[in-house]
């Protein structure tokens, strides 16, 4: 037996429900279980013939699609499904996005056929269905391979080859970078930390440490290595970890922190404070080293936010304290000989806060 | 005129891989037009090659520049094997070979192959340069334009109807040739694909020359079919009306080909031989072969109440159909010989087929059918077009003009066949509509003598086109409009099947005056039919003033609802053409309900759209009858011939019968667009009639269908009161949702002054059995399958209205295209009972209604059901039309408020087809009151405009409207309507009519049967889109698929499809911007993106 049962219109409509069930990894069948469900049967009046029919439609017209979506600008530039390019975007930006306790997952990994096979495990602990979780990884490994060797900007790059809307080019860009350095994320330590916050530290280190970034004069290289200079740059400040300075530095931030912070709070930024700065310059140091660049976030959570957070210091009161630990050594005059160093020292520092308050949280 | 082929070929994109070690293409093109090839360089590792060739140029006759399409092949070089194919495109370049304008072919072309689809895109410009005539003996019929448009396409005026043409190619089919067994299927496809593309110019070519004989300069209604016939080839069949058309614009007619009519009548010479060939086949070759014959006439019917006992007669002696035939009491052997037997002088039998009396001696009649009489037509070809009475009637000088005019017009009289195929004429053409008449004829293919040559099937075809035109006459007609030729074949059966309108025509008219016809003068009506042709004739000929005939449409526009209805529609289209007396068959006849004078009949069925003429009232509604009866599977040719023809009858009867019970049940009384489908399958026959039914004012209101039925127990009686309350309560819901309820006093009340003629149409509403008009049901069990079936028949979803006609009827109005579609559905069948097969279609409605849900509220327009039986046990239907958007009724009255004055003149012909459908709603009723009683134009305007937009604006024109934005980039509109809701066509750009194969050996990989005809289907679509917009188009009105077969084979993981598609390429533009939008496509084809 043969049966046919197609419907084809000059121009190409997409039916954005169907398309998330698909996206989302439901069959044919279950998205049709799901719309009986949803009482869309009863609404139009019609057998579950007619509706499993349409899905099917529907579906094949995406698995048709799928090819093109791995390219998109082919989608844009083919003439078999007549589509206004409101839904051409919308089709690929849907194809794109990603659930981030998916991404959560990946993050970190090596985008490899090897870890493609762990996409059970994911899609058993995310209950999100394997078929979404593959899509999920093959995009990211297929947008990680097309820039990784890119010159410029990694947005940029991201938007031309994908046609990706900014928030979402952005994200990706913030997942290759991940991944270029091979950022450790997965350790337990740092499972409290979400997908978002990631993205926002990745896309703040992308912005200001990476050779893209404004202070950043060689634009030598891309977007997804950081600026090696900087880092080397970065060792100038054990100065600020040396026994006077320090000293100097407390005195100066406890003082300042007079009017903004409550006594309570700054006892404790007063007991802690000396720890608190070596940590600091501690990273700064490191970063020279490809090694505890991986670790940035674990030396983060495990020397800074952690601490902070066992003694009780709020998020508010964090931020205070390391405005004013930032400000103060401009004051000083650490860096007379070195004048430079105070953009390296703002460079440092402003995004080191930012990532610290993004990822101050249990 | 010889002409130069130049092409060039720019770039590529999106090539497939082709070698896996680079995943690259090194890809070139080689050219091909006739013998010659040339070839691009290598364009190496690239799948988006620039090529930017030179110019390669090609020199053909016309004749294959014609027939033959350009065909470029896209290749992969490979050093050391053989070269692979990616793909071809094949051009056609008719369009090309006009005189009017530099015309160019230029942008992207999806690479078609036909084991893979769509792989790529290719980037060219092709041209052709013509030479001025050098030889006048050829075939040749460049400049000949080509319409799938079934009316006068929109921009042109209509000068000269030259008459029905058509034409007849046979070829042996490839796919049966021995060749076939050892070449590969993409050889076998390429060259079958090639060859239809060659069959397709070659008969256009040869029709084109048969109007250019005429002295036409293009052909309207063209409709092009393929039959395959298996073991005895393909023929490529092609029937259109020949027409000169000219453009109200041009000041010259465009004269076809640039010939001077000197050489016509040496052509004509060598035309008369070929007419010859085809026509002088002695009558007794044709009945040998032929089975069995029959016809049947299916308007006005015959009622049923008068055969109830026959409902199930034995299969041996029909005597329903019997009946019918009988009525004509023609033998149909008798045309034939009448042809060729009084070639009497043309003008003495003008007047001859005016009493039905003297149509019943069918030997006085003669035609220009045969070559004994082609000397005596020169005269009406001989004078051609002169520049003077084109532009003598475009200032519309009265008489004169139209005297000149009728001149040229070759008289009906003379036509050897006076059938139109057009479905929409100029108003004034139709000046009686009779009824459908159709002929059908069963063959066995396997009898051809020598199948390669036309001759038998030409000779079928004259059989059956005479005998259509023996039924029109017996209708007191001398037309048949509407006319469609099917066949259908199922192994070494054919049935050929012909229907049209029968109808009397005005071909004398003139098409700038007559913009509306009056009524006839009430008091000078005398009761003679012979008198009645000849006063009708007179009235045509007379009212040419084109201010008295603008007067009475503004009249049309702005009195409507007084006593007299409204003027500019003309009743006279309803009456009957024969004398009610002498009816062909046993017909109800009543008097008009808007002259109340003449006779009319209780329904009308006909083929064509709705002419603006005819008043109607409400909406249209669809129907559609179907029958399915088992057959005995083949026994040999002889007794499965005579079975299917011993079938027909009652195969017609039934759909016959349920059209009538579907269309009371609406509670109408007219059918447009009435196409009927037969089908013959090894163990089926299949017949669909699908229509678009709607109420016309002028025939008598419809009573609600009684039940009758021998009820011998209480128990069945009272199912069968049941039947009739339920049967009562669907015409109440089906007037309401038709917006007919109004009507029921609408139509009395006005003519209160007419007493005894309201009190006969109140008691058509009584029930009581006595009444003659009542309609009636028969049952003869309660549970009959025929009133369970009609009474499921379910109702189309909120929101959704659907009609199958090209014009709409009634009052809706389209805003416009939202989306074409195309469905198809193929499935086991085993037919249990007769609501399983209704179950199908009614399924496959309730599907497309679900699927197009989110365009809601929307009209489906065009719809065309195609049924197939490919193999045993299967039915597939193919099922096409467009989702319109609806306007409010009240934007049609804001536009013509919007008009000034002055400008209403104008207006009026632009708007009728509106005006005609909308002014019958009630809240328009009530505006045009408002009108008439506050008398002033600026008055109405100030007063009405302001709650009119607001309405509008809320509704529709939103909706519309981003429509409209989303069109302005470069999309391509399909439809199979003549025209595009909501836009205006600036240009037709030329015929589209292709043929496509495509072929899958791994179906299960790409979605199975499902998969592979989706994708086929969107890529055939594809090549649509992307030829109209190589022209600069971006529109293709009268879209149809012609031919969808299907074969499959699943076991092998193969499959393979061919779909024929055709349709008119134009430019639209938006109504309300006049601009021209085909920027976009330019530049995309000017400089390749890469």
């Amino acid at each position: 037996m043969t049966a046919v049962d197609v419907f084809v219109g000059n121009y190409t409509l997409i039916d954005f429900e169907l398309y998330d069930l698909w996206l989302n990894g439901y069959s044919a069948h279950d998205a049709a279980l799901f719309l009986q469900k949803s009482g869309v049967l009863q609404k139009a009046d019609v057998s579950m013939e007619i509706v499993y029919s349409d899905i099917q439609d529907q579906y094949r017209l995406f698995t048709s699609m799928e090819k093109l979506l791995k390219s998109p600008p082919k989608l844009i530039d083919q003439q078999i499904y007549q589509m206004e390019t409101d839904m051409q975007k919308r089709v690929i930006e849907r194809y794109y996005r990603f659930d981030s306790v998916v991404v959560r997952e990946i993050l970190g990994k090596k985008l490899s056929s090897r870890n493609r096979k762990d996409m059970e495990d994911v899609s058993e602990k995310t209950r999100i269905p394997i078929r979404s979780c593959r899509r999920q990884f093959d995009n990211l490994k297929r947008v990680f391979k097309t820039v990784e060797d890119m010159m410029g900007s990694l947005v940029e790059n991201i938007k031309t080859h994908y046609l990706l809307s900014e928030d979402l080019a952005r994200q990706y860009a913030a997942i290759v970078f991940i991944a270029n350095n091979r950022f450790e994320t997965g350790k337990k330590k740092l499972s409290h930390l979400t997908f978002e916050d990631f993205v926002f530290c990745a896309n703040q280190m992308i912005t200001n440490w990476s050779y893209s970034s404004v202070e950043c004069k060689v634009h030598e290289d891309m977007d997804v290595d950081l600026d090696r200079r900087f880092l080397q740059d970065l060792r100038e400040l054990k100065l600020i970890a040396e026994k006077e300075v320090l000293d100097d530095h407390k005195g100066q931030v406890i003082s300042h922190l007079k009017q903004t912070m409550s006594k309570k709070s700054r006892q404790i930024v007063e007991e802690s404070f000396k720890n608190w700065s070596k940590a600091i310059i501690n990273i700064a140091c490191g970063l020279n080293h490809s090694k505890d660049v991986r670790d940035i976030f674990l030396d983060l959570v495990e020397k800074v936010t952690e601490p902070c957070l066992s003694v009780g210091l709020t998020a508010p009161d964090m931020n205070t304290f390391l405005s004013a630990y930032k400000d103060t050594i401009v004051k000083m005059d650490v860096f007379r000989h070195q004048p430079h160093m105070l953009v390296v020292w703002d460079r440092y520092m402003k995004t080191l806060i930012l990532c610290v308050l993004q990822i101050y949280h249990t | 005129m010889p002409g130069k082929v130049k092409v060039r070929v720019v770039a590529g994109r999106g090539l497939p891989v082709m070698d896996r070690s680079t995943d690259l293409t090194d890809a070139y093109v080689e050219v091909r037009f006739g013998p010659d090839v040339f070839k691009t360089d290598i364009c190496k590792k690239s799948l988006n090659p620039q090529w930017n060739s030179e110019w390669f140029k090609f020199e053909g006759e016309d004749e294959s520049l014609q027939d033959e399409p350009l065909e470029l092949r896209v290749l992969d070089h490979d050093t050391y094997s053989a070269n692979d194919a990616i793909g071809k495109i094949y051009i056609d370049l008719n369009p090309l070979l006009t005189k009017d304008m530099p015309k160019v072919i230029s942008g992207w072309f999806p690479i078609y192959d036909t084991m893979h689809g769509i792989r790529g895109e290719l980037n060219l410009i092709v041209k052709v340069d013509l030479f001025s005539d050098v030889n006048k003996f050829r075939q040749s019929s460049c400049g000949i334009q080509f319409f799938s448009t079934a009316e006068v396409p929109s921009g042109y005026r209509m000068q000269v109807i030259n008459g029905f043409v058509e034409e007849l190619v046979v070829n042996d089919d490839p796919e049966y040739q021995w060749i076939d067994k050892i070449r590969t299927p993409r050889a076998s496809n390429e060259a079958r694909q090639r060859l239809f593309s060659k069959l397709s110019g070659e008969l256009q070519r040869k029709i084109g020359v048969k109007v250019a004989e005429l002295g036409g300069n293009a052909v309207i209604g063209y409709c092009q079919c393929f039959d395959l016939e298996g073991e005895s080839g393909i023929v490529a069949r092609g029937i259109g009306t020949g027409v000169t058309l000219i453009r109200p614009s041009q000041l010259m007619p465009p004269s076809p080909q640039g010939a001077s009519p000197q050489f016509k009548d040496l052509r004509h010479a060598v035309n008369s031989l070929h007419f010859f060939n085809h026509h002088h086949t002695p009558p007794t070759h044709g009945p040998s072969l032929s089975r069995s014959h029959h016809h049947l006439t299916m308007t006005p019917p015959h009622t049923p109440v008068k055969k109830t006992a026959s409902i199930s007669p034995p299969p041996s002696a029909p005597p329903l159909v019997q009946s019918s035939q009988s009525a004509f009491s023609f033998p149909f052997s008798s045309p034939l010989i009448e042809d060729s037997a009084t070639p009497s002088s043309p003008p003495n039998i003008i007047r001859c087929a005016t009493s039905p009396v003297k149509v019943n001696s069918p030997q006085t009649v003669v035609r220009r059918s045969s070559e004994s009489d082609a000397s005596s037509t020169t005269p009406p070809k001989g004078s051609s077009l002169t520049e003077s009475s084109g532009s003598g009637s475009v200032v519309g000088s009265g008489s004169k003009a139209a005297t000149k005019l009728s001149a040229q017009q070759p008289s009906i009289d003379l036509m050897e066949y006076p059938f139109f195929t057009m479905t929409s004429f100029p108003v004034g053409f139709i000046v009686h509509l009779g009824g459908v008449v159709s002929a059908k004829s069963v063959k066995l293919l396997d009898k051809i003598h020598n199948p390669e040559e036309p001759e038998t099937r030409d000779a079928w075809w004259t059989e059956i086109r005479t005998e259509i035109r023996t039924h029109c006459k017996a209708m007191g007609c001398h037309a048949v409009l509407g006319y469609t030729e099917k066949t259908t074949i199922c192994d070494e059966i054919i049935v050929l099947c012909a229907t049209g309108t029968a109808a009397r025509v005005n071909v004398t008219y003139d098409p700038t005056s007559s913009t509306r016809v009056p009524p006839p003068p009430p008091a000078v009506v005398p009761e003679k039919p012979s008198a009645e042709k000849e006063r009708d004739k007179k009235l045509y000929v007379d009212v040419n003033l084109a201010n008295s005939a603008a007067q009475s449409s503004l009249q049309a526009l702005y009195d409507h609802g007084s006593d007299d209805g409204s003027p500019h529609y003309n009743c006279l289209l309803c009456h009957v053409p024969y004398k009610p007396s002498s009816a062909p068959f046993p017909v109800n006849l009543s008097v008009c309900g808007i002259c109340r004078k003449r006779k009319v009949p209780d329904v009308l069925f006909t083929t064509i759209d709705p002419p603006t003429e005819i008043q109607t009232h409400g909406k249209g509604a669809f129907i559609q009858a179907r029958v399915c009866r088992p057959k005995a599977k083949s026994k040999g040719g002889e007794s499965n011939a005579r079975e299917i023809s011993d079938c027909l009858p009652f195969l017609e009867y039934e759909l016959h019968s349920q059209l009538m019970n579907k269309l009371k049940l609406c509670g109408m009384n007219g059918l447009y667009g009435l196409k009927i489908q037969i089908t013959v399958g090894e163990s089926l026959l299949v017949g669909v009639a699908t229509a678009t039914a709607v109420f016309m004012a002028a025939l008598p209101m419809p009573s609600v269908p009684r039940v009758s039925g021998q009820a011998t127990s209480e128990e069945e009686n009272s199912r069968l009161q049941e039947i009739q309350k339920r049967i009562s309560e669907k015409v109440l819901r089906n007037r309401e949702k038709h917006e007919l309820l109004h009507i029921d006093t609408g139509q009395i009340s006005p003519r209160s002054v007419v007493t005894d003629d309201s009190d006969e149409e109140t008691s058509e509403l009584d029930l009581s059995s006595g009444n003659k008009d009542t309609f009636v049901i028969e049952v003869d069990d309660a549970n009959d399958e025929n009133i369970i079936s009609l009474l499921k028949q379910s109702q189309l979803p909120e929101g959704f209205t659907m009609l199958n006609t090209h014009k709409i009827p009634g009052s809706t109005t389209l805003a416009s295209n939202l989306q074409m579609f195309t469905q198809i559905w193929r499935q086991e069948f085993v037919s249990t009972s007769k609501s399983s097969f209704i179950d199908i279609f009614e399924n496959l409605v309730k599907k497309i209604c679900y699927k197009l849900r989110r365009m809601s509220p929307c009209c489906l327009c065009g719809i065309d059901f195609s049924v197939d039986l490919p193999e045993d046990r299967e039915i597939q239907i193919t099922l096409t039309g467009v989702c319109c958007s609806l306007e409010n009724v009240s934007d049609s009255a804001f536009e013509l408020q919007t008009y000034s004055k002055e400008n209403l003149l104008k207006a009026v012909s632009a708007t009728t087809t509106s005006s005609s459908g909308t002014s019958e709603r009630d809240d328009m009723m009530f505006q045009m009151e408002e009108f008439s009683t506050e008398g002033s134009i600026g008055n109405l305007q100030g007063h009405t405009r302001v709650p009119l937009t607001r309405q509008t604006k809320e509704n529709s024109v939103r909706r519309s409207l981003e429509h409209t934005v989303q069109k302005h980039k470069n999309c391509v509109e399909l439809t199979p309507l003549p025209s595009i809701p909501g836009f205006k066509i600036e240009r037709y750009l030329g015929n589209y009519n292709f043929f496509f194969i495509r072929e899958s050996t791994s179906l299960r990989e790409i979605g199975g049967q499902g998969g592979f005809m989706q994708t086929f289907v969107a890529e055939v679509m594809a090549n649509v889109r992307a030829n109209v917009a190589s022209l600069g188009g971006n529109g293709l009105v009268s879209y149809r698929m012609n031919q969808c077969v299907l074969m499959c084979n699943p076991h092998k993981n193969q499959s393979q499809c061919l779909i024929n598609v055709s349709g008119d390429a134009v430019v639209v533009s938006s109504e309300e911007s006049f601009s021209i939008i085909v920027e976009p496509l330019r530049k995309n084809s000017d400089s390749p993106i890469t």
